[in-house]
């Protein structure tokens, strides 16, 4: 049975493996792949305000993952909500498929 | 070594696996038996677990290939998971772009081709504000489609309308998540049984309402052409 409504079918999103490295590799870049800009923005902006808020509280003594922890925090979590999503719209579009496989 | 404490230990582990393994298969039983009531709606009814983890029910409805399916979302920041009915009618319809219309965008909607979708076209006057309307490519949207989207978004449940070359497809909820429980647990708990037989159906009649009015302005056009 043909899915009607789908214009992503043409357009597979990308696999999620591809987004969690590209999302380790390159702060941000895994929500838009998932084209999603403004997220990425968003968690772009808070890597750098909490990584200064972390700077601040910390002496030079510290290591340099230290310095940033704040910043490597939201780093992280962008990498887990990049995959998460990648995850999720892989899974939407194969059921989809799966509509149209049974015509 | 403590071999008491590794006892105790290994007996908590295994009540909690057995929990956490009785919990899961609750919550498939639940989520089988969800479309029960609504079998009668489609001709030639088939049931199937979709890949998402959610039930899927496909049959035909007014002579067309239909599909019900539901879409867990909890992706979205500070707000309750949401239980979307996707309503699909497939046919072919000779529209001159892929509309979609989305209620309330919040960015995180991983089921809406919106995203995919590069032209924002204007909200036809009768649409309310909170509703973002695309396409493939600039088109004029038809008449039927304006008339249904008014009447559609009237509802605070409805969420999109998606109009492709191959059918239509209308999204509405049909419950939010337990706020307790989720925000305690983060766990989607829903307060009913059943997916509510009269909302799928009248989403089955709007969706092939809309896919016949489309066919019949087609038809009207290619006459008129003619």
């Amino acid at each position: 049975m043909p899915d009607a409504a789908s214009p992503e079918r043409s357009r597979p999103p990308p696999h999620p493996a591809v987004v969690l490295a590209v999302a380790a590799l390159l702060p941000g870049m895994g929500q838009v792949m998932n084209g999603m800009n403004t997220r990425a923005l968003t968690f772009i902006f808070f890597m750098f305000m909490l990584g200064m808020v972390s700077w601040h509280l910390t002496t030079p003594e510290h290591s340099f993952l230290g310095r940033h922890a704040g910043g490597v925090l939201v780093y992280a979590i962008s990498v887990l909500d990049a995959y998460r999503f990648a995850r999720l719209r892989q899974a939407w579009h194969r059921a989809r498929l799966a509509d149209s496989a049974g015509s | 070594m403590r071999w008491d404490a590794v006892l105790l230990g290994a007996a908590l582990f295994g009540a909690l696996a057995w929990q956490a393994r009785r919990d899961h298969l609750r919550a498939l039983a639940w989520r089988a038996r969800l479309f029960d009531d609504c079998g009668a709606l489609l001709e030639r009814p088939a049931w199937r677990m979709d890949q998402t983890g959610w039930p899927a029910l496909e049959g035909a409805y007014d002579g067309r290939p239909a599909t019900l399916a539901l879409i867990l979302d909890d992706a979205g920041v500070r707000k309750l998971p949401a239980l979307w009915l996707a309503t699909t009618v497939a046919a072919p319809l000779l529209v001159g772009a892929a509309f979609d219309a989305i209620a309330r965008e919040q960015g995180t909607e991983f089921f809406s081709p919106a995203r995919e979708l590069p032209v924002r076209l204007a909200l036809p006057p009768e649409w309310p504000f909170h509703v973002s309307l695309r396409a493939d490519r600039s088109a004029l949207l038809p008449d039927s489609l304006v008339m249904a989207g008014a009447r559609f978004f009237a509802a605070p449940e409805a969420k999109e309308i998606v109009v492709s070359p191959r059918g239509v497809r209308l999204v509405w909820l049909v419950g939010e998540g337990r706020r307790a429980e989720y925000l305690v647990l983060r766990r989607a708990r829903f307060e009913f049984a059943r997916v509510d037989h009269k909302v799928v159906a009248a989403q089955l009649a709007a969706a092939s309402l809309l896919a016949r009015s489309l066919e019949a302005a087609i038809d009207d056009a290619g006459r008129r052409v003619a």
